[in-house]
């Protein structure tokens, strides 16, 4: 193997990994504004709705007036 | 038919040469096809005025009067594709770029360093001196030949983005 | 307003606009605004003096010029604000928001772009004559100097060293032309396979500025175009050195 073939399998090789890792940059970079998640946690009251249930977020006071 | 063939050839891929290279100066959307065309047609009558005409005319001299059509062009279409007139100037100038006589002529200027001898010295010389005259004056001739439209049309040129 | 203008200027002259389009569109603005502008435009600084007629009051600031990209969208969009400025769709007072919102909606690269410059830097080995295996050869080689030179972009890499780097990658890569005894025109294949890296825009923006008098900014220019390019060569060369080619 002569001392040019030798340099640029490097070279080429170098190149091949250098698209590699920018390939793998820009599908991290897309994945992370569509991630789906496989397994999640929830509350309870997030997962079995029961009619009557009130939401954390319901700032509902009960005034008689 | 054989000219016809290379002269179809030299504007086809003068147009996709502008738009690749268009493209890394982020112009406008619409701007796109309009660089395309106008490279084509410059590139094109550089073409034809280098290898139609007997004896050809001087690189120089067809770059600046190619550089002039597409400046007449650019001036001409930016009001209608509402973009400056550089927009669609600079960019369809790029194919014509002699970046081969610029880095030849660093190249040139490195071997000078490197030459033991007056006559590989002189070789190199030349090659700097010959391919930067010729860098220096295409483009000046290009800078020159795509600028004066835009001085003879000052009401389009500067008006072309406004609403 | 006298802020307004120097981040204006800044962004327009940073994004590859001659001077002369600078100096137009800061006179319609000022004009809309009732004031006169002065601008000096060095290689790394603009000097603005604004002053108001009425009673004579002069601010002066001076801004850093930042390197950014070239961007004709940028350049399109800043030109259209100050017209909507001059006729009046656009108040004085909401130009500054309007300026920060062209600005955060900048566009970035788009996708495919390393293979639009391949194929581009390809026809201009076309171009020059090389055959179609040349073609070939070019594209891999620019497309994968290309990437190389947007990632060392992201990571604010001097432009003079991803210049280097790059040239030198695209010039290897390409030889395979030669030492592989694919086609017939090796030595278009290395000559074109750098072309992508030629500061073009620099160039033809140094002479326009030299045709309308501003030979400061100008010269500013050139020699950064020239300082790109001598990168060029430096990389090409040491790849045509370790890949045993002569130049001529």
């Amino acid at each position: 193997m002569n001392t040019q073939l030798v340099i640029w399998l490097c070279i080429a090789a170098f190149a091949m990994l250098v698209i590699l890792v920018r390939g793998l940059e820009v599908l991290r970079h897309h994945s992370h504004h569509t991630r789906q998640r496989i397994i999640e946690l929830a509350t309870e009251s997030e997962e079995l709705f029961i009619p009557g249930d009130q939401s954390e977020n319901d700032n509902t006071y009960n005034d008689i007036d | 038919m054989d000219f016809f063939v290379h002269f179809f050839q030299d504007a086809l891929f003068a147009a996709i040469a502008a738009i690749g290279f268009a493209a890394i100066s982020r112009p406008p959307r619409q701007a796109y096809l309009w660089c395309a065309l106008i490279a084509a047609v410059g590139h094109s009558t550089r073409f034809l005025l280098m290898q139609a005409l007997s004896p050809g005319m001087h690189i120089v001299i067809a770059t600046t009067l190619a550089s002039f059509v597409i400046g007449i062009l650019a001036v001409l279409i930016s009001p209608k594709a509402h973009v400056p007139a550089e927009t669609c100037l600079f960019p369809s100038l790029l194919p014509m770029i002699p970046g081969m006589y610029a880095y030849r002529t660093f190249g040139g200027l490195a071997m000078c360093l490197f030459g033991s001898t007056e006559q590989s010295f002189s070789h190199s010389f030349f090659l700097f001196a010959n391919n930067g005259l010729t860098c220096f004056f295409i483009l000046l001739g290009m800078a020159v030949g795509a600028t004066v439209p835009i001085f003879l049309f000052p009401d389009i040129s500067f008006r072309a983005t406004r609403s | 307003m006298c802020d307004f203008m120097a981040r204006y200027a800044v962004w327009l002259f940073g994004s590859g606009s001659t001077c002369i389009r600078l100096e137009k569109n800061l006179q319609r603005i000022a004009a809309a605004a009732g004031v006169e502008v002065e601008i000096t435009v060095l290689p790394r600084h603009i000097h603005l003096t604004v002053r108001e007629p009425a009673d004579g009051d002069t601010v002066t600031t001076i801004a850093s010029i930042r390197p950014l990209p070239v961007s004709y969208d940028l350049i399109t969009r800043l030109s259209r604000l100050s017209w909507d400025i001059a006729d009046g769709s656009l108040p004085c007072d909401r130009a500054d928001t309007e300026l920060d919102n062209i600005i955060s909606s900048a566009r970035s690269d788009i996708p495919g772009l390393p293979l639009l410059v391949g194929a581009a830097n390809a026809s201009f080995c076309r171009l020059f004559g090389g055959d179609a295996i040349a073609m070939g050869v070019v594209f891999v080689a620019t497309v994968a100097g290309f990437i190389l030179k947007q990632m060392l972009a992201e990571r604010h890499t001097d432009p003079r060293i991803i210049v280097i780097a790059c040239s030198f990658v695209s010039a290897v890569l390409a030889a395979a032309d030669g030492l592989f005894g694919l086609g017939a025109t090796p030595a278009v294949a290395i000559g074109s396979s750098v072309l992508y890296l030629v500061p073009g825009i620099p160039f033809i923006n140094s002479f326009s500025d030299m045709i309308d008098g501003h030979y400061i900014c100008a010269f500013g220019r050139m020699m950064q175009a020239v300082v790109i390019t001598c990168c060029l060569s430096a990389g090409l060369c040491f790849g045509m050195f370790l890949m045993n080619i002569g130049m001529f």
